[in-house]
């Protein structure tokens, strides 16, 4: 379904991204992990595009993509954002934000689209007339959901979707994409720096340190505790330290 | 439950069920805390004054505005000439009752020209950068280097003088305030995830910046406009004063204060009259905006 080759991404003197290469096959929940600025949120940008300075090769479904994109490859790739405060218009109510893609698009049955999109991410209509500033944060990032499934795409990107959220709703959005992909028969990519939500969600994983991917490994193979790469399984050994302490494992 | 506390209920509904109620209960909330601040609803009513004055200028006005008698000339405020009488025995009070709607004209006028122009130059140059923006951003640099009347100044002794050039000489001069101001806000919203979000969407630049960008500098842009209305009064009272706005006989209020000037000393109602108007007219707007910026402020959710 995707398939990245040789990928850089440079900004300026420093590169963010050296000669990555992966591919994810369709239905596939892909995991992207590493520490912050080893380039696992850049590479999604370079995905979604809306980062157009990269070289490599970008194959989805079958055809190379450029650095610019049209109208067909927005309907078919659609991406969530890490923090639900920004990513939302804080003039537009719920319906607004909902109805733009719909229009951009010019799909029919506008009413009854967003109707859906709203019960799908359990939000139902009560929500639909309000403005962001009257959501919680989690509602926030179910709009910001619903907002990216509306157009039916067959690829969901997915950054960071539930670090800015509570630890008791993390698990009820986690648990709803995991649903909506069933559902959709979607291929996820989810970037997170946390192991545990990356095991919970995803099939197949890679860890990245400084910009390149240093392993690749299915998370059954992370469950048994078989990394082979040094770093993953400092990493690995930091997030069960971590849970150890908080006492939730 | 009376019918007002019915209504006040639908409007500060926590879960609105039409596009018109969110809308509506949106207003309500923020007329509720424009309503707390004294000062700009004081503002709001002396606009509000200013301009039921300007449409019922003739009702109001006690004599033809243009009207001379030489025998009454510069009688002193009576209870038939309220301001009392200028050089040429006109009505001072009239006068200023149909200045109004010179005044308020030029202010509209300004402003249809220079706010919507100024929005979207500035939109479309913090949003699309590059070499757009520098070559705007450099004409608006070149407009603002020059005092603002001086400028104005120009501008009319090049077109001539009259109240439409004078409108046309300080929209020149009034609308890179409002592109660098639309261009600050954008540049501050334009890397924000919900833009991008609208950018994954397929959406058109054009789309972007009059749908996505441009709404949320409106309000900022309103409350400049009116903060900037009392400037425009004064411009244009400065020009009227200099000869260079209204030319006679229309009672423009800074032409009035340049006839007035020369009897200042024995007959001060001729000057200051209209002085009075042009202080509370400029300070009215100024109040207004004042509150309008803090109601309408995008940083407060």
């Amino acid at each position: 379904m995707i398939s990245v080759r040789h990928l850089d991404v440079s900004f300026g003197n420093v590169r963010a991204v050296s000669d990555v290469s992966f591919t994810v096959a369709a239905g596939d929940i892909f995991g992207l992990v590493g520490e912050s600025g080893c380039g696992k949120s850049t590479l999604l940008r370079v995905l979604s595009g809306l980062n157009p300075h990269w070289t490599g090769s970008i194959e989805i479904a079958g055809r190379a993509i450029g650095p610019m994109r049209d109208k067909a490859f927005y309907r078919q790739v659609q991406m969530v954002f890490q923090d639900p405060f920004g990513s939302l218009h804080p003039r537009h109510t719920v319906d607004r934000t909902l109805a733009e893609p719909i229009a951009i698009h010019g799909l029919d049955n506008a009413e009854a689209r967003i109707a859906r999109a709203l019960d799908d991410v359990g939000l139902g209509p009560r929500f639909r007339f309000r403005y962001p500033h009257q959501l919680s944060g989690g509602q926030r990032q179910r709009v910001a959901i619903a907002r990216a499934l509306i157009l039916e795409p067959s690829i969901l990107l997915l950054d960071e979707p539930t670090s800015a959220l509570d630890v008791s709703i993390q698990a009820e959005v986690l648990n709803l994409l995991a649903r909506l992909r069933t559902a959709r028969d979607l291929t996820l990519i989810l970037v997170s720096h946390n192991l545990a939500v990356v095991a919970h969600l995803c099939n197949r994983l890679a860890v990245m340190q400084g910009g390149a991917i240093v392993e690749e490994m299915t998370v059954d193979a992370l469950r048994h505790g078989e990394p082979s790469h040094p770093y993953s399984r400092e990493l690995l050994r930091a997030s069960l330290g971590y849970h150890r302490a908080a006492g939730t494992s | 439950m009376s019918r007002a506390a019915i209504l006040r209920a639908w409007l500060v509904a926590d879960t609105p069920t039409s596009r018109r109620q969110a809308r509506l209960g949106r207003l309500y909330l923020q007329w509720l805390s424009f309503r707390g601040n004294w000062l700009a609803v004081a503002g709001l009513a002396v606009s509000l004054v200013l301009i039921i004055v300007a449409i019922a200028a003739p009702l109001l006005a006690t004599h033809d505005p243009a009207a001379q008698n030489l025998d009454i000339r510069l009688r002193p405020p009576d209870a038939a000439h309220w301001f009392g009488t200028d050089e040429l025995g006109r009505d001072i009070y009239s006068r200023i009752v149909y200045g109004t709607r010179i005044t308020l004209g030029m202010v509209v006028a300004v402003v249809i020209l220079v706010a919507p122009f100024g929005l979207v130059v500035g939109c479309a140059a913090g949003y699309i950068g590059g070499w757009f923006d520098r070559i705007v951003m450099r004409f608006t640099d070149i407009f603002m280097a020059f005092p603002r009347l001086i400028l104005a100044l120009a501008f009319v002794a090049a077109l001539g003088p009259g109240i439409e050039n004078g409108v046309i000489a300080i929209a020149l001069t009034a609308w890179p305030a409002y592109a660098r101001l639309s261009r600050a806000e954008t540049l501050a919203i334009r890397n924000s995830d919900f833009i991008a979000a609208v950018r994954l969407q397929g959406a058109s630049t054009g789309r972007l910046i009059f749908g996505h960008v441009a709404p949320l500098c409106l309000s900022s842009v309103i409350a400049r406009v009116t903060l900037d209305m009392s400037g425009i009064i004064l411009t244009a009272a400065g020009l009227g004063f200099l000869g260079l706005g209204a030319t006679p006989p229309s009672p423009e209020w800074g032409a009035m204060i340049s006839t007035g000037r020369r009897f200042i000393l024995e007959q001060w109602w001729v000057a200051t009259m209209p002085g009075i108007a042009i202080f509370v007219a400029s300070l009215g707007f100024n109040l207004l905006g004042d509150g309008l910026r803090d109601v309408l402020d995008p940083k407060q959710t």
